[in-house]
């Protein structure tokens, strides 16, 4: 079965469980202690598609709230997005279409994914069912919980099948 | 270009060096190392395995130009280092070169994790704030409807006692107009009996239903008076007699008093106490004595009731003064309002109640009760006196009430006593029949529905009425009896109607012709 690999950049606010998510995708750990990440950190994994071995490379940037340089830089030749907002902070989604509106200068026609995480909070969440259902119309979007693994691996499957279909 | 000295250039190429750690990787085409300078150790590469890093860089290259260079200012690598990473593509060997970026990275590290979790509180911060302010106004919410309900649920249990007393007064009325009547059938007379017990049992019952209805009203106040501590026996006794009697125990009601002036309290509230532990003592006395004595020396009111009842186990002993207690004592169940109403009340007067009681032997509660100075409370309470000194110009009493019941046992009543009694039972007619009737007493109740008995009674007045007004009503507070002395009433009565107390009254007035 051949093999591709695939370059996919995560980026969300601070504290939005990014790396939480990346943890829970590549190695099925969760940490509860929150651990800023600075700079970038790169994993990756391999998984199936149908017939297809995908390794995807995920870069899990530093928490931002709108794109610096130094991101910009870690994102050039990414083939797939992820967004990440944090359910309980509506402030933390607004942030992600922001970065996801500013990434589109660089990565014109990148496959994106959205994911509103912390779902096991789901009795602290700001952001409404009916946000979820608008976000639905524009973006795939998915409810993820890095903490219990909900919606994790099909958000990253989802991902990596929209950039196969782009690159076929 | 400058140029440094070359002492200089050799100085910083060494300090640059040592601070950077640069570590620099030639690789073929395959991905092999071909050569490699630098500390790989202080990567943690022992030995010059560095198949991690290639692996990492060989990643990080997905998506880029292999042909171009890259360069990545801050990547996290294994071990916990951050380096910086460039791709320098070149001939014959592609090179990496790694530096350590862990000297300055430390310091930002540090500084953004505190900001971000300074952020982080602080959002959590707001959110409490935001989420009490929530739960501020949903409490107050709550707090509104519990309120209603309360108020409805006052309003409701005032309304049904006030409702309770007109019945009452006509079913002990007719029982005691009954009483001659029945000879020596004792049959006849256990049924009588078991009437009255049992009316006893609901004026007490519709009294504690008030109190319970009031307490911690605002408008729930002790209305003090002086009052006659003989009195005040006498009527319990006679209240609590049926039930004593159908028992067949011995009650005897005691009053005594060394002061030389009359005690100064409320009295309407003294005799729900003293009702109310009669009639528990009475209900858990299969045999033997019930006592009541109340001693007046001038400052305070002893209360004290006793009896050969079943007793009550210590344990139980707390119990009995909770409101709607059932159970804490064996034998026939009140509604288990008694005690606590009676706790109640003397906790509002200020007094002090104390309970002794061994099983199987008997109860005694004490009750002491403080007088309030007079002139601590303010000018003593003018009202219509229960037992007012009249003379009547001559024996036409006319009865005001819609309730045809009550109307017709006075009539009854008065008629036995020698009088001349007619009954209004429409009240739109009360000074029109007034004045054709001419009577020298008017009866009047105070709730008629489309008008009031004390709006009647002003209106007499306003008409030069001379003859004596009696008001009666079921609501028995000092505002209603106030309110007919305003009116012009000459005495008030409280419902549900005590009849043996209102004829032998009648009896003490004396027409003048």
């Amino acid at each position: 079965m051949a093999e591709m690999a695939r370059k996919i950049c995560l980026l969300g606010d601070f504290a939005v469980g990014k790396s939480s998510l990346v943890a829970r995708f590549v190695r099925n750990t969760f940490a509860d202690k929150y651990l800023t990440t600075v700079g970038v950190k790169v994993d990756s994994k391999r998984i199936e598609l149908a017939q297809l071995a995908v390794k995807l490379v995920v870069w899990d940037l530093a928490g931002k709230s709108e794109l610096d340089s130094m991101n910009r830089s870690y994102i050039r030749g990414a083939q797939g997005l992820m967004l990440v907002a944090d359910g309980t902070r509506e402030a933390s989604l607004r942030a992600a279409l922001y970065l996801w509106m500013q990434s589109q200068k660089h990565l014109p026609g990148v496959p994106v994914v959205m994911l509103v995480n912390k779902l096991d909070l789901i009795d602290r969440w700001e952001v409404s069912a009916s946000d979820i259902l608008r976000l639905q119309q524009s973006l795939p979007t998915w409810r993820t919980s890095a903490m219990d693994g909900q919606g994790v691996d099909e958000a990253f499957a989802e991902l990596a099948r929209r950039i196969m279909e782009v690159s076929a | 270009m400058n140029r440094y000295p070359p002492k200089v250039a050799a100085a910083l190429q060494r300090n640059l060096i040592d601070r950077a750690h640069p570590l620099v990787l030639s690789v073929d085409a395959d991905g092999q190392v071909r050569e490699l300078q630098g500390d790989a150790a202080h990567y943690g590469h022992v030995d010059g395995d560095v198949r991690a890093l290639l692996r990492l860089v060989d990643d990080m290259l997905v998506g880029a130009d292999r042909q171009s260079p890259c360069y990545w200012p801050l990547v996290a690598i294994a071990h916990g280092h951050h380096v910086a990473l460039q791709w320098i593509p070149d001939q014959p060997f592609d090179h990496i070169v790694i530096t350590d970026s862990d000297v300055c990275n430390a310091e930002l590290t540090e500084r953004q994790q505190a900001a971000n979790e300074l952020a982080l509180s602080s959002m959590e911060k707001s959110r409490t704030i935001r989420e009490l302010k929530k739960a501020r106004i949903e409490l107050e919410q709550r707090s509104r409807v519990l309120t209603e309900t309360q108020l409805f649920q006052r309003r409701l249990i005032d309304t049904l006692a006030h409702d309770l007393r007109t019945p009452l007064t006509s079913i002990s009325g007719y029982a005691a107009l009954l009483e001659p009547y029945l000879k020596d059938d004792m049959a006849l007379h256990r049924a009588l009996g078991a009437i009255q017990r049992n009316a006893v049992y609901l004026k007490s019952l519709a009294e504690n239903l008030l109190e319970l209805a009031r307490h911690g009203h605002p408008e729930t106040h002790i209305q003090r008076h002086p009052f006659a501590l003989d009195d005040l026996a006498r009527d319990v006794e006679t209240i609590v007699r049926p039930m004593a009697d159908g028992k067949g125990l011995a009650l005897t009601v005691r009053a005594s008093s060394s002061a030389q002036r009359s005690p100064f309290y409320d009295q309407l509230k003294l005799q729900q106490i003293l009702i109310n532990l009669l009639s528990n003592a009475v209900r858990y006395t299969p045999t033997g004595r019930v006592e009541a004595n109340l001693d007046w020396d001038g400052k305070t009111l002893s209360l004290v009731v006793s009896d050969t009842g079943i007793g009550i186990a210590a344990e139980y002993q707390k119990r009995v003064f909770e409101p709607l207690n059932r159970g804490a004592q064996q034998g026939r169940e009140g509604a288990g309002l008694g005690l606590s109403i009676v706790q109640q009340l003397v906790e509002s007067m200020g007094g002090t109640l104390h309970l002794q009681s061994v099983v199987g032997v008997g109860t005694r509660i004490e009750v002491r009760l403080p007088e309030e100075a007079p002139e601590m409370i303010g000018p003593p309470i003018v009202r219509p006196s229960d037992e007012p000194d009249l003379t009547l110009h001559n024996r036409r009493v006319l009865i005001i009430d819609d309730d045809v019941d009550i109307c017709e046992l006075l009539v009854w009543s008065l008629r036995d006593a020698g009088y001349e009694p007619e009954m209004l039972s429409d009240p739109s007619l009360a000074e029109a029949r007034v004045a054709s009737f001419d009577p020298a007493l008017v009866v009047i109740d105070v709730d008629l529905g489309a008008r009031s008995g004390l709006a009647i009674t002003q209106e007499l007045r306003l008409r030069r009425f001379a003859g004596a007004i009696i008001v009666f009503s079921g609501a028995s507070d000092t505002l209603t009896r106030q309110s007919a002395e305003q009116a012009g009433a000459n005495a008030f009565l409280p419902k549900p109607l005590d009849l043996r107390r209102f004829l032998s009254w009648m009896q003490k007035l004396r027409p003048s012709k």
